[in-house]
């Protein structure tokens, strides 16, 4: 007995026909009761090739004259004839289902390869539904990332859609979607599925403290790695984490400018301070005193200065000179190899993850400034003695993204990963609400989009217009997404994949479930062994 | 009085000024607003099992001695508007042509079956037979051509009695026009008595008139509007000019349709059998896309249609069956009949 048969002997159900379109759109009369949705996976089979495409408009259909329609309808309506019927099976009337061609999958001899679509469906060729088995052309990448699994509409298929890490990280990740929706909870997974390789060093500036997990909920602190791979620094750290102790001496004018705005006189003064005090210029700033010596510098300017010093670094002036409120940084002699020290984590492959919860948002941006700083001046060392092949490919995770992306900080770091980082090995993950506001040329160099659900309009329109693959048509498509829902649109696959990607708890969850009787959905997780599943 | 338009006007007056009644051209007993019937709507009383047939048919090569089309006649049944299980197609081809036998030309037409029974065997005619005759002329091949499909929707409906339907429904008059088509009318006739059907034929469009001068349709439908009947039907008897061994009513089966349509029900009906008809009818009738018109029958003719396409694909195979030469010469045949159209394309 052959299972084969089995397979094939199965009735295949048909969900619609395609009756007319073209290369960009087929449109299918859907069969009676087969209830098509937005975002639903359709399979056209043609001899030697099937053609995987996406539900991305519904709309009517009927043979009946307008006029006649709205007069039954009428009449129904308004109770003046109620005696008129729509037949069961009526096949003037029906629904039609537009789709978006994603790719054809061509057999190669005994294997299957996906590719953009070169071609159309014979005319008149049915659909089906898709199912896990037409994605089995999927490869698997050499560092997989897990990012969810391939999803038909609100229905996910038992297919993971991995990608490589250090694709991904190298070329810019974008994640976008209204508040809510899912982005930190898609960062803690891409966080896990990094720490597996320990070979990614991930910065992350964990402004809600969400990433690291608490007594109570998952998070970072319960990968198996994580004794290896994840630095946690923290005001108040836990057994086993780091205190954040940061020496001022470590931060540099640039690290705030970009990120603090500055008038052209305020930017003189901190410029000439550099020169004059070197590292020391943030103590030589607050000790000014403002009747010096018949000072050439304007005294309004440096009051200004200390003020805004003082704002983002919370400190405070006491009879026994300046402190900082919450402890985190230092004038006098602590912290002084912190940044240095995160900077060497992410060399070596870490996470390192930053509480920042304690500390004002630009300031957050100041550290993480400094530690890249650091960075790149190693790797722009290593890249000219050639040795940078060799090096951890690091990312950078920024929250509230546009805020130094936009066009008045060109000039920051972040900027700067984007436009040049992917030759110095460092990536950015950009993390957004409005990707509007990112400029065209950074977001043309993001590699990777996750686009997720999304009510504005004019964000779905950015969005579409800078994907890596054609996405005209899938608005309603992205408007639809629910929580954890997303399109990734990636130069690095050949089709716009929809998936779901998983609540952290189920993956974190699963991880201690391993060793225990595993259930078949647990079986399907990413850090399982990879025995049962395709990957991009 | 000079203007030209004044005048077509004032003759379309005296056309709009619809009669109370009169006789029926062709029809023995006048008619007037008290031989029409209000027809009721039935409560809980059965309904006949109604079974629709209808043809269609496209061609697919046609010189001016040889056609050849593509026939299929179908037949459903029904029960109110809800399509039961059981149905029928016949599919054929059906070759027609101008032989020569004993000095004398014939139309011959042989059948080739595609799906079901083969009901007919092949038919010959003469050419001047009066059946074919329009106007002066003899032989008329766009009328020789569909007697295949005629007649096999006469044997089709045999087969629908034998299959259980209470009420036969043809699309169209009762009427025979072919040469011996009233004898494979007669035998649908004879079989449906025997078996206790009853056979009708429904017309969307009538020609009937008035004696008088004016149109059924119309006159008729303005005398239910002057009664308030919402739903209505008439009798106007048997006639030997319109019809088969039938009676002619015209009836308006829904509120909303249109107009009334022409129906013919033969003449073995007993009363009680043509009331379960109309009571068949009046529930079938109420297909929101067309109300008023028989469902059974709109489902019959979608079943039936030989679409453009379907056809255009038949021809397709049989040219690629045939030589080079031998479709260049077909062609020229062909372009005979073709050239329609070349006048409208100069413009002007
Ligand atoms: N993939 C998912 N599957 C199921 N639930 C999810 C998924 N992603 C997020 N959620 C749930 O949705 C809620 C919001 O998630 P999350 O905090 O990640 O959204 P966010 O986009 O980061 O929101 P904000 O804009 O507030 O930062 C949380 O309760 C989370 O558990
Ligand atoms: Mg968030």
């Amino acid at each position: 007995m052959e299972k084969e048969t089995d397979v094939e002997s199965r009735e295949v159900e048909y969900v619609g026909q395609i009756v007319s379109g073209n290369d960009s759109e087929f449109l299918l009369r859907e069969k009676q009761g087969a209830k098509l949705e937005l975002g639903d996976l359709l399979v056209v089979d043609n001899e030697g090739v099937k053609y995987i495409c996406m539900v991305s408009e519904l709309s009517y259909g009927s043979l009946i004259a307008p006029e006649r329609i709205l007069t039954s309808a009428g009449s129904i309506l308004e109770g003046v004839n109620p005696r008129l019927e729509f037949p069961e099976k009526d096949l003037r009337i029906f629904r039609q289902i537009h789709t978006k061609p994603l790719l054809e999958v061509i057999s190669e001899g005994e294997r299957m390869a996906g590719r953009a679509p070169r071609s159309i469906p014979e005319f008149m060729s049915k659909a089906r539904v898709a199912e896990a088995s037409d994605f089995s052309f999927m490869e698997e990448p050499r560092t997989k990332v897990f990012i969810g699994d391939i999803r038909s509409g609100g229905k996910t298929l038992p297919v993971g859609f991995s990608m490589d890490g250090e694709k991904l990280l190298s070329h810019h990740v974008l994640i976008s979607a209204q508040t809510g929706r899912g982005k930190s909870n898609l960062v803690k997974v891409l966080l896990w599925e990094a720490m597996k390789h320990e070979k990614f060093g991930v910065l992350v500036m964990d402004v809600h403290n969400e990433y690291y997990g608490t007594t109570t909920s998952p998070g970072l602190k319960d990968h198996p790695n994580a004794r290896r791979v994840l630095r946690y620094y923290s005001r108040s750290p836990p057994p086993g984490g780091q205190l954040l102790k940061i020496n001022l001496k470590s931060i540099d004018v640039d690290d705030l400018k970009g990120i603090v705005e500055f008038t052209e006189a305020q930017e003189g003064t901190l410029e000439m301070l550099r020169r004059e005090k070197g590292a020391e210029w943030i103590s030589a700033l607050l000790e000014w005193s403002e009747d010096e010596k018949g000072s050439r510098k304007p005294t309004g300017t440096i009051r200004v200065l200390k003020r805004k010093i003082c704002n983002i670094f919370n400190l405070n002036e006491t009879p026994a000179g300046y402190v900082c409120e919450d402890g985190v940084f230092d004038l006098g002699g602590m912290g002084e190899e912190t940044i240095n020290d995160m900077a060497r984590a992410l060399e070596d492959g870490k996470v390192v993850l930053i509480d920042g919860s304690s500390i004002s948002d630009d300031a957050g941006l100041v550290i993480a400034s400094a530690v890249i700083r650091k960075l790149f001046d190693r790797y722009e060392e290593y890249k000219l003695s050639g040795t940078i092949h060799e090096k951890a490919q690091i990312g950078v995770v920024l929250e509230e993204a546009p805020r130094v992306l936009d066009v008045a900080h060109g000039g920051n770091i972040f900027s700067r990963i984007a436009r040049e980082g992917r030759k110095f090995k460092i990536g950015l993950i950009a993390i957004t609400q409005l990707a509007s506001v990112i400029p065209k040329d950074i977001l043309a160099n993001i590699g990777t989009k996750v686009i997720m659900g999304n009510e504005m309009a004019q964000e779905r329109r950015v969005l579409v217009e800078n994907a890596a693959q054609d996405l005209s048509g899938y608005d309603r498509i992205i408007a639809g997404l629910e929580v954890g829902e997303a399109i990734v649109s990636s130069i690095f696959s050949k089709f716009p994949v929809p998936v779901k990607i998983p609540k952290f708890e189920e993956i974190a969850g699963s991880s201690k479930a391993q060793g225990r009787g595993q259930t078949q959905k647990q079986a399907e997780t990413p850090n399982m062994p990879p025995v049962r599943k395709t990957y991009f | 009085m000079h203007d030209p338009l004044d005048e077509i006007c004032e003759a379309l007056r005296r056309h709009l000024e619809l009669p109370a009644g009169g006789i029926v051209s062709g029809f023995s007993q006048p008619i007037g607003e008290d031989s029409l019937q209000g027809l009721h709507l039935s409560g809980a009383e059965e309904i006949p099992v109604i079974s629709a047939v209808d043809g269609g048919s496209n061609t697919l090569l046609r010189t001016p001695t040889l056609v050849v089309v593509l026939n299929r006649v179908y037949y459903n049944q029904f029960l109110g508007m809800r399509k039961m299980d059981h149905y029928e197609t016949v599919e054929f081809i059906s070759k027609t042509e101008i032989i020569e036998r004993d000095k004398r030309n014939f139309f011959r037409t042989e059948v080739f079956p595609l799906e079901g029974p083969c009901l007919l065997s092949p038919i010959e005619i003469d050419l001047k037979d009066e059946t074919l005759m329009v106007g002066t002329t003899y032989g008329d091949m766009s009328r020789a051509l569909s007697m295949a499909r005629r007649f096999c929707e006469w044997r089709l409906a045999e087969r629908a009695v034998e299959a259980g339907a209470e009420c036969i429904l043809m699309d169209g008059a009762l009427q025979t026009a072919f040469k011996d088509e009233h004898k494979v009318a007669n035998k649908l006739y004879d079989k449906a008595k025997g078996s206790g059907s009853i056979v009708a034929g429904l017309s969307k469009s009538t020609t009937i008139y008035l004696a008088n001068g004016f149109p059924l349709a119309g006159t008729v439908d303005e005398m239910a509007r002057r009664k308030g009947y919402p739903r209505w039907i008439i009798k106007l008897g048997e006639s030997e000019e319109w019809t088969h061994r039938a009676t002619v009513y015209y009836a308006k089966l829904h509120e909303m349709a249109d107009s009334g349509y022409r129906l013919d029900v033969f003449e073995g009906a007993k009363e009680e059998e043509v009331e379960g008809l109309l009571r068949g009818l009046l529930a079938c009738s109420t297909y929101f896309g067309y109300p008023g018109y028989p469902y059974p029958l709109i489902d019959a003719h979608t079943y039936a249609k030989v679409g453009q396409a379907e056809a255009d694909g038949f021809r397709a195979q049989i040219l690629d069956r045939l030589g080079w030469d031998e479709c260049r010469k077909l062609e020229l045949m062909e372009r005979a009949l073709m050239q329609h159209g070349v006048l409208d394309s100069l413009g002007g």
